[in-house]
């Protein structure tokens, strides 16, 4: 837009006047928070236009209607959290037609907003805020006396209201941008679980330009044993689909630790999403694995197929279970599981359709280009590097995340011992222990902490688990693939330490396994100890 | 475990090898009230020969040193520097708290060093 040809002096008064207020929106990018930043436009926009109010109202795309977010002169706006529906009154006719409006004179029929009539404002103009091809709001300006604003006024309110929202743009996108992100990688579990008998992997990336959306994976150990994982999808991007994932990843895990089912859990979450984010709608795949009955619970609710590769045959598979309505969509959905008898060395695969999803090309095109990635004698860092490779050459414009479960394959012992709960039995303990670990290429640097941690959990059996009369201790140690665990079992009623100097022993466990869990019941305790070890021969 | 009763220039100490856990650690005690007379104002206890120490270690080492401040006597440990049971010493935070030396010299220098004031125990530990 060219400013009309107006006398030069007036021109070169509003050039001068736009250059000041470019000066403050440039400097102020870097330092002031958002609201700061819009109030001091507002100040310089009042100037530049010798108007007597001026409002920032900023569009929520959620709820379909603009917020105010900063006002000058009519700062009640702000105060009182003026909400307009897009096509209401002067700014949400603004919103809705996105171009400029005039209003010479306001009355009911063409102001919503009872603060503007109060105020006594007479003459308004305003614009709509537009940055990268992207609404975002309106800036409006009002004077308390009869105005008629010009052309001249219009293009210039609309010059300032362009570096306005290029302002906004970069100030208040880059922040959501950043805090979704933020937001989001608080999400993702900071480490998955270490078991024995079980591998994970799992990666997340960013769309191109580090936009995130709702994607997530999850894997935690439930009461029993067991272990849940998860990986879902809600549509949509940035801040609020980051946010409706955290509520949902929080609900699976507490709907999942509450002891429900795959089936009840996915259908409890489903009742969630309908009636507290009506609007929203995710996919999620959700299972529960049995890791001594190898037995794996599936649930599909909308999401895309699990690629499964036994060792038996090496065949990569989707596995096509029965797909229910992604969460949000039906009123009352009833799922049912579907179980998968999994053995050592099976590979599953689950992800998000950022992975596969491409405009370019079929989608059962690139189901195959997945499927085929997946594979149960690959190392599995590998293979989600392969994944990455193969499949996503062009830059993703979705999020994406993967979780890769394998059941071990190189599993040793357990081995197992039963010795008298006798402080004198310590040293021979130690002993056998010693030569399992030298079985098991346990690299020496580790011996000492393992021979440590398991001592104090056999001596805690002695002292606190039985009284005189003595009883017994279990000690096993097994090592899967990466991870080695040791259980130390009593039959006694567990009691606290007494004394100076007791109960140091859970402390130095702590300190010296990688994980510690103690289960006590009235049938003992038992106390496992994990390690992260290298593969056999590896250090 | 094996412990034996030496002296270390004047200072009375005692020289443990072998393995120290709950069921060893009575033995020790009990030969720190044989070797340690009244005179003493220090005993050094050698770990150097031990291979493994575990939380029962750790507090007949804190016992030792209460006992010990008592009589205003001061408890020196000597571990070598890269011994395994560091490990243990680290974990249960004992360095720092106790009085530990690397070798028989320094446990000697430390023991000939003026002895602290009455009424409060070495490096401000009593138990």
């Amino acid at each position: 837009m060219a400013l009309k040809n107006g006398p030069d002096s007036e021109e070169r008064a509003s050039e001068q006047r736009l250059r000041q207020l470019q000066t403050v929106t440039d400097a102020a990018l870097a330092h002031l928070t958002v609201e700061d930043l819009l109030d001091e436009l507002l100040v310089r926009v009042r100037d530049v236009m010798g108007v007597d109010t001026a409002a920032i109202l900023l569009y929520e795309e959620a709820s379909n209607v603009l917020v105010a977010r900063a006002a000058k002169g009519i700062e009640e706006e702000v105060e009182q959290g003026v909400r307009i529906p897009v096509g209401k009154g002067f700014a949400g006719k603004i919103a809705a037609e996105q171009r400029p409006v005039i209003i010479d004179r306001v009355d009911h029929s063409n102001v919503m907003n009872p603060i503007l009539r109060e105020k006594g404002i007479v003459s308004l103009l305003g614009v709509p805020l537009i940055a990268q091809a992207r609404f975002i709001g309106v800036l409006h300006v009002g004077t308390l006396t009869h105005r008629v604003f010009t052309d001249d006024d219009l293009e210039l309110l609309q010059l300032v209201g362009d570096r306005v929202a290029l302002a906004i743009h970069v100030g208040l996108y880059e922040r959501q941008r950043l805090l979704a992100e933020t937001l989001q990688r608080a999400m993702l579990p900071e480490s998955l679980p270490r078991l024995f008998g079980i591998e994970f992997l799992a990666r997340y990336v960013p769309a191109e330009g580090g936009k995130v959306g709702g994607d997530w994976y999850d894997a935690f150990t439930l009461p029993d044993g067991r272990v849940a994982i998860a990986v879902g999808d809600v549509v949509g991007r940035g801040l609020r689909a980051a946010a409706v994932m955290s509520r949902l990843r929080n609900a699976l895990r507490a709907f999942a630790f509450e002891g429900n089912t795959p089936a009840r859990t996915v259908e409890l979450l489903n009742e969630m999403v309908h009636f507290l984010d009506p609007d929203e709608m995710a996919t999620l795949i959700y299972g529960v694995l049995d890791i001594r009955r190898r037995e794996l619970q599936l649930v599909n609710a909308g999401h895309l197929p699990t690629v499964l590769c036994r060792q038996e045959d090496k065949v990569p598979q989707l596995i096509e279970i029965e797909p229910y309505p992604p969460l949000g969509v039906i009123t009352a959905m009833r799922p049912e599981e579907h179980t998968l008898v999994l053995e050592p060395g099976d590979t599953l695969l689950l992800y998000t359709d950022g992975i596969v999803e491409r405009r370019t090309t079929p989608l059962d095109e690139r189901l195959d280009m997945l499927r085929l990635c997946v594979d149960c004698d690959s190392e599995m860092e590998a293979m989600a590097d392969k994944i990455f490779n193969d499949l996503t050459e062009e830059a993703p414009d979705d999020d994406m995340a993967l979780l890769v479960v394998r059941l071990s394959t190189d599993i040793q012992g357990p081995f197992m011992t039963t010795v008298d709960a006798d402080p004198k039995r310590l040293a021979e303990l130690r002993s056998t222990l010693r030569g399992w670990l030298s079985d098991f290429g346990v690299p020496a640097e580790r011996v000492f902490d393992i021979l440590v941690a398991v001592g104090e959990a056999c001596a805690n059996a002695i002292e606190h688990a039985y009284g005189p009369a003595g009883g017994s201790i279990e000690l096993s140690l097994a090592r899967s693939d990466h991870y080695l665990e040791a259980t130390i079992r009593d039959s006694g009623q567990w009691r606290e330490p007494r004394g100076m100097h007791r109960g140091r022993g859970l402390g130095m466990m702590r300190r010296l396994a990688q994980t510690v869990e103690v289960a006590r019941g009235p049938d003992g305790t038992e106390i496992r100890l994990g390690w992260t070890v290298g593969p056999r021969g590896a250090p | 475990m094996n412990v034996r009763s030496e002296m270390i220039g004047d200072v009375a100490a005692l020289r443990v090898d072998g393995e120290i856990d709950m069921s060893s650690t009575q033995q020790i005690e009990t030969l720190v009230g044989e070797v340690v007379t009244n005179q003493e104002h220090a005993l050094i206890l050698d770990l150097s020969g031990v291979t493994y120490l575990d939380s029962a270690g750790v507090r007949m080492l804190y016992q030792l040193d209460a006992r010990l401040a008592v009589h205003q006597q001061r408890l020196i440990v000597i571990v070598p520097t890269g011994a395994t049971i560091l490990r243990t010493l680290q974990a249960a935070g004992v360095i720092g708290s106790l009085i530990l030396a690397s070798t028989d010299d320094a446990a000697m220098l430390i023991a000939q060093a003026p002895p602290p004031e009455a009424g409060r125990g070495p490096n401000g530990t009593t138990g």
